[in-house]
């Protein structure tokens, strides 16, 4: 007896939760066009009550609004498909934040996008293989990470270009570009270099990929540009997204002397960021709003930004221009460069950094990668 | 007489029609979620799920090929179960079993094919079964509960991955990504028919699925090991080895799930690296076991129905808005809603409390030397 009350209840809840799904699913499904024209038979029946003659001309508003309706799905047949596959988070406020801005860019040139968010190596053939299968015409790579991924996949769906950021791939539908990391390190050395008082920076990179391992040289060298005295503290966490041991790796280095912090470690930069502020230290960000978290800490971010380099590639592909080479993006192509200084900074720091930026653009500094 | 053929019907009814309203009710709740999460309709939104899980040839081969390391977990959990233990570490057992066979496959020097699979084959074994030992001789030895000891295997696993491919491992000559060598040629599982992904793995994994039956249905060894599983009591009166059927179970248990690991690796992802486990194998193998109830045929559908929801949640979130997240929910609440079964189960049924082993190994112990 009890347990037929029991699956008879059940089986209620079952109904009813069933009777919510399908009862708000139309409400739901209606296509834009069909909502706004509804909503502008809503305006006119307010307006009949108001006042009857305006209701023609609400009629004329509807029939308009269909119009530009059409218009519009005319334009989505051309509609370049974009995808981006993403290694963490779009909220790291550093490489996926920089690399989501830059499909809106491409949004914005007209195409119709999509990200994927959190793919992990292991999975990114899975995520290219079900854009492709949906149309997606154009499909950006964000991480070194996925390269292995993309070979594998690649020749399966010739139609679709693929963009490979700091990939080494260059296939007939392969396109890849090497952000300029060394360079961005180069410069936050410099001004670590500039900004230190103990005679110790450090810096803290996340997985330690060629990116993370070029930004690394490029600190050493930008350090030992300024003044080639300095104890340079260098350490990589292993991943991108634990804050905590990031954190733990900025005291640690903090109390070894270091008063100068610069982190490369997407979201996991925010970690050195906090312990930076908490000890008084100062902290180089390396990617955007930074300042957030440690408003007394962060100096400047030097920017790599990647969006530049994104809707670079996207003209370039609409142009049907796609280059055979990996294109460089660094401090000549705006990619990588200094923001906006949130703390009050020497004068004369500030001009020799610019110096050095502005060499960096000439090309007459380089950076040795071996 | 006739009423028990009717019971028996009515169990095995019941078998298959709980599972099945847990799916149902937790469908529902996750279109709860994609209501509330998205601007999708939950029926577009699972419309999607389904064509991308089972709408075409190519998302049949995609759920297939998904659902194999999920069975193989599964295996896993299920075989320790009949034996009444709570294998929680089958997610590092199958990562032991993927180091192992990883080892096995790039440290040799080229050997041929028909040496170097079942080398590896047999190291991926081996190294889910060696882990899965360590709780149970911790069990049979100290009493230690096997629900704490193979959680915490579980971390000591992933920790020895992530040391693996950033030092030992890691291959240096292709990118300084912490991530193993390509498999070789000879050591890899190939596609069981040119031109589609099934590859042998999928073979070896109906061979154990048929392992699993005969061995607990039709060998001695696993009737003792069933027997100590429902009453361990009265499998130790009936002069049955309680110590040895439990370490029997585990070694198993790891080594489904170990095997389950090194097939992934040679058959699907061809290295290892730290992210190659983020989809946890493991655990989701614990829910299809229980979505499945320990049952061959079971634990089939219901990996499948799993590796189908994951290959789905790809196309639902690139057709729709929602979330492909939404799918873990789903899962999570058909684990609850079978849980929840079980725990009516163990109210209403009281003779079936002493299901649990719940024997000191000091009472054991006693009892063996009266003996």
């Amino acid at each position: 007896m009890k347990k037929t009350s029991k699956l008879l209840s059940l089986l209620l809840v079952l109904s009813l939760l069933l009777g919510l799904a399908v009862g708000c699913a139309p409400a739901a499904e209606p296509k834009e066009a069909e909502k706004k024209t509804e909503a502008a038979k809503d305006n006119a029946e307010d307006k009949g009550s108001e006042a009857a003659p305006a209701d023609d001309k609400a009629n004329a508003e509807t029939t308009e609004a269909e119009k530009t309706e059409e218009k519009k799905d005319e334009g989505t047949e051309k509609k370049n498909k974009v995808a981006l596959i993403l290694e963490g988070a779009i909220s790291d406020m550093s490489w996926n934040a920089t690399a989501h801005e830059g499909l809106k860019k491409i949004e914005a040139l007209g195409a119709e996008t999509k990200y994927v968010e959190n793919v992990p190596a292991s999975s990114a053939q899975d995520s290219i293989r079900t854009f492709a299968d949906e149309g997606y015409n154009v499909i950006f790579l964000s991480s070194n990470s996925y390269q292995d991924a993309l070979a594998g996949v690649a020749k399966e769906f010739p139609q679709v270009q693929f963009f490979a950021i700091n990939s080494t791939l260059t296939e007939d539908n392969i396109c890849s570009f090497a952000i300029q990391d060394a360079e961005q390190g180069f410069l936050m050395g410099a001004l670590a270099a500039l900004l230190t008082k103990s005679n110790t920076v450090g810096f803290i990179g996340g997985l330690p990929i060629n990116p993370i391992i070029n930004g690394g040289k490029g600190f050493a060298q930008g350090v030992a540009y300024v003044n080639k005295d300095i104890k340079i503290l260098s350490e990589n966490t292993g991943n991108f997204d634990d804050v905590g041991a990031a954190k733990e790796l900025g005291k640690a280095m903090i109390s070894q002397g270091a008063d100068v912090l610069a982190p490369m470690a997407n979201q996991a930069s925010l970690g050195v960021m906090e312990a930076a502020e908490e000890a008084g230290a100062k902290g180089i960000a390396s990617g955007l709003n930074m300042e957030s978290i440690a408003p007394k800490a962060c100096v400047v971010a030097i920017l790599k930004d990647t969006s530049i380099a994104y809707e670079a590639a996207y003209k370039a592909y609409i142009d049907k221009k796609i280059p055979n080479d990996i294109l460089p993006m660094g401090a000549a192509q705006g990619v990588v460069s200094i923001g906006e200084y949130y703390v009050d900074v020497p004068d004369e720091v500030k001009s020799e950094l610019q110096n050095i930026y502005d060499k960096l653009k000439a090309g007459e500094i380089t950076i040795k990668l071996d | 007489m006739k009423k028990s053929i009717l019971q028996k019907m009515g169990h095995q009814l019941n078998a298959v029609v709980f599972p099945l309203i847990a799916i149902f009710a937790a469908l529902m709740v996750g279109s709860l979620v994609i209501l509330l999460s998205s601007n999708s309709s939950p029926l577009a939104a699972y419309k999607a799920l389904f064509t991308g899980a089972f709408g075409s040839p190519r998302a049949w081969e995609d759920s297939i090929l998904k659902a194999i390391p999920f069975v193989f977990t599964a295996l896993s959990y299920a075989i320790a179960n009949r034996c009444g233990i709570i294998n929680l570490g089958a997610e590092g057992q199958f990562e032991m079993g993927a180091l192992a066979a990883t080892i096995a496959a790039v440290s040799f020097p080229p050997l041929p094919a028909i040496l170097h699979l079942p080398l590896t084959l047999i190291a991926g074994f081996l190294g889910g079964a060696l882990f899965g030992l360590i709780p149970a001789i911790l069990r049979v030895q100290f009493g230690a509960s096997e629900l704490i000891t193979t959680i915490m295997l579980n971390y000591i696993a992933s920790q020895l991955i992530s040391y693996s491919v950033n030092g030992p491992i890691m291959d240096s000559a292709s990118s300084s990504y912490p991530q193993s060598a390509h498999m070789p040629e000879s050591a890899s599982l190939t596609a069981i028919f040119p031109g589609s992904r099934i590859h042998w793995g999928l073979i070896i994994l109906l061979v154990c699925v048929i392992f699993y039956y005969v061995f607990l249905w039709k060998t001695t060894r696993g009737y003792e090991l069933r027997v100590v599983g429902l009453n361990s009591t009265a499998g130790e009166y009936a002069g049955m080895n309680i110590r040895r059927s439990i370490l029997r179970s585990m070694f198993l248990a790891g080594g489904f799930a170990g095997l389950g690991g090194c097939i992934e690796i040679i058959a699907v992802q061809y290295r290892l690296m730290m992210t190659s486990f983020k989809v946890t194998y493991g655990f989701t193998g614990i829910a299809v076991a229980l979505l499945g109830n320990n049952h061959p045929l079971g634990m089939l559908l219901s990996g499948l129905l799993f590796g189908g929801l994951q290959t789905g949640s790809l196309r639902m979130q690139t057709v729709t808005d929602a979330s492909s997240s939404v799918v873990l929910v789903v899962q999570a609440v058909i684990i609850l809603f079978i849980a929840g079964r079980l725990m009516f189960r163990i109210q209403h049924g009281r003779h079936l409390r002493h299901k649990t082993l719940n024997i000191p190994p000091k009472a054991m112990e006693e009892r063996g030397a009266e003996r």
